[in-house]
């Protein structure tokens, strides 16, 4: 983004005064969220909201409660309900387990469907693929308000409610942004590497996954990378659809309705919501420049 | 289908195989649930011997809807909604915009926000919604006690749509951001160059030069935002799963409602939601028409 008008155009002007103020005070709140959130967490369990609920916790840093952590990932857990009537409560491992298969498979599908769609919309711009193409776009601007009702009875007619499978169905679809954004970067592929592919004799499959996927692998990842923190982070579908395999997310939103003593208190809670973000947090800070990279929207203009 | 763009009957194949999937889903889970969606606005569940059956009812659930108390209701839900969109329109859109242009311009700490403003779309919105509600109510009034020696009650509960609408425009810049900030990445330098020298200061630059050559993509942002307009619960479910109607919004209501796993209620949140996509689709479709008029770079 280093163009030679903006070192010219560096001077500091009453506008940029203003948004530098407004831009501090955000970050200020953001932050305090946060830091309050996390000392919180490392006050005792039987902390009350009267006894210093806005400083740091009591003694030197190694009397913390840094315990509160592990007595959390140690108690964390969250009702299932399965559709043969087993219900009861998995405990912190089951839950990981549900939530890398619940974000990994969907983010995974969310990235490939799109990819291969827009592969065969360019590859082929045949009359079929300009009408995918189109769907994709009126799809966007159309809205659809309040279909979860049908979706949950045709679910449950196809007995696929409350199942992986089903879940994953659901998620099998090339519409949304994604598309877009892959479809822009299909388009701006050098068709040379298929045609002289194809001169080699090598068949549409080979060159499919063996040129054009490897050739487009940092965005793929990029675009797993997006939709599998968006699916970690994401509890409200899970809830509505997958009530027998609950996330660590759906168990972090249940915890206020958790019986055990240490979440009905402040620092037990804390300590969960900070221990959940860390995987992600950690994915961030690797991967930051990669995330917010440019994202463009390209073939958006009708 | 043109056999002209399949070299080969293996490309046909190899289409048709790949393309088979994804269209089947939408099939099945787009139009067939939608369709089944407008059905069932039409309907009405009853518990016989053999189980729940959806019966023909006409117009029932319009009527049930649109009349007395649930009218009532739904007037004030849907202001809500009404209310909780005029804000992410008219102050989150035109200030993700001017954090964007601060962004792109690399000024002081630009790359500090680029990183803030992103930051609540990656953390969990369950995470940052409910440490900004337990800040509200018990930090606030503690630093409130602390500061004034005063006690506070605790604002959250009793203001839980302001707070909602706050919290929803606050953390919601994220991603937006940073598309606007690839979108005035790929201005014309000329141009850019061109108000320079006529002496356009920063904010006649945005004004003038940068907010008309990206209009396309706040065009898509707005309609995909209006589009939406029914849909947002601003947050609302993260802090509550009880919220008084007073306080909810429409889409806080179909999610708490579809939730509930009620049947006997799925064929008037059906009707509810036929009614409210024809008003959305008809706005939408006119304010798109409106911008296509105005877009600075289609005229």
């Amino acid at each position: 983004m280093k163009r030679e008008y903006i070192n010219k155009q560096n001077k500091t002007t009453a506008f940029d005064g203003v948004l530098l103020v407004i831009l501090l005070l955000y970050t200020a709140f953001f932050f305090l969220l946060l830091l309050w959130g996390f000392f919180t967490a490392l006050k005792p369990s039987d902390f009350t909201i009267t006894d210093n609920i806005v400083g740091l916790p009591e003694g030197h840093v190694f009397q913390w409660e840094w315990s509160n952590f592990i007595t959390a990932i140690a108690k964390i857990r969250a009702p299932y309900k399965l559709e043969n009537g087993d219900a009861g409560y998995y405990g912190v491992g089951r839950l990981l387990l549900n939530t890398i298969i619940y974000a990994g498979g969907n983010a995974f599908l969310h990235t490939i469907v799109p990819c291969t769609v827009a592969y065969l919309c360019v590859k082929y711009p045949c009359k079929f693929s300009k009408l995918i193409h189109s769907l994709v776009l009126f799809t966007m601007m159309l809205p659809i308000v309040g279909s979860a009702p049908s979706m949950i009875k045709v679910m449950n007619s196809l007995n696929l409610y409350n199942t992986l499978l089903g879940n994953f169905a659901q998620n099998c679809t090339f519409l949304g942004l994604y598309y877009l954004v892959l479809h822009s970067l299909i388009q701006g592929l050098n068709k040379e590497l298929w045609e002289a592919a194809e001169i080699d004799g090598a068949n549409q499959w080979a060159i499919y996954i063996g040129i054009i996927l490897p050739v487009m692998i940092n965005t793929l990842g990029l675009v797993f990378m997006l939709n599998f923190i968006n699916f970690w982070n994401e509890y409200q579908v899970a809830l509505l659809y997958l009530p027998g395999y609950p996330t660590l997310s759906v168990a972090i939103y249940l915890l206020s309705l958790d019986q055990q003593p240490f979440f009905s208190w402040l620092p037990g809670r804390l300590a969960s919501f900070i221990v959940f973000i860390i995987p992600i947090l950690i994915l961030f800070l690797i991967f930051k420049d990669k995330l917010m990279g440019n994202i463009s929207i390209g073939g958006v203009k009708e | 289908m043109k056999r002209g763009v399949f070299k080969t009957k293996s490309d046909f194949i190899f289409y048709l195989l790949l393309m088979a999937l994804p269209v089947v889903q939408f099939c099945i889970f787009y139009i067939y649930v939608n369709i089944n969606s407008i059905l069932m606005a039409f309907q009405e569940y009853t518990l016989t011997d053999q189980g729940g059956i959806f019966t023909f009812s006409g117009f029932d659930n319009f009527v049930t809807l649109f009349s007395g108390d649930k009218f009532k209701d739904l007037l004030v839900m849907g202001k809500n909604s009404f209310i909780v969109f005029a804000f992410t329109f008219f102050v989150g859109i035109p200030l993700a915009l001017c954090f964007s242009y601060y962004i792109y311009r690399q000024k002081m700490l630009s790359n500090v926000f680029k990183v803030i403003l992103y930051l609540p779309s990656i953390l969990s919105g369950v995470v940052v919604g409910l440490i900004y509600l337990y800040f509200m109510d018990q930090a606030v009034p503690g630093y409130y006690l602390q500061f004034t020696g005063k006690e506070m009650v605790p604002p959250f509960s009793e203001n839980l749509f302001k707070f909602s609408i706050f919290y929803t425009v606050f953390f919601g810049f994220g991603t937006n951001v940073l598309l606007y900030v690839g979108a005035m990445s790929k201005l014309s330098d000329s141009v850019m160059e061109a108000s320079q020298i006529d002496g356009a200061n920063s904010l006649q630059e945005f004004i003038f030069v940068v907010l008309p050559q990206i209009f396309p993509t706040i065009k898509t942002f707005m309609l995909t935002g209006l589009a939406g307009l029914f849909a947002n619960q601003a947050s609302m479910y993260t802090f509550t799963a009880n919220a008084p109607r007073s306080m909810s919004t429409i889409g806080y209501y179909l999610y708490t409602s579809a939730k509930s796993m009620d049947y006997a209620r799925y064929t008037e949140l059906a009707a509810l939601g036929v009614a409210l996509s024809i008003i959305t689709a008809t706005v939408t479709f006119s304010i798109r028409k409106l911008l296509n008029k105005i877009d600075p770079m289609e005229n």
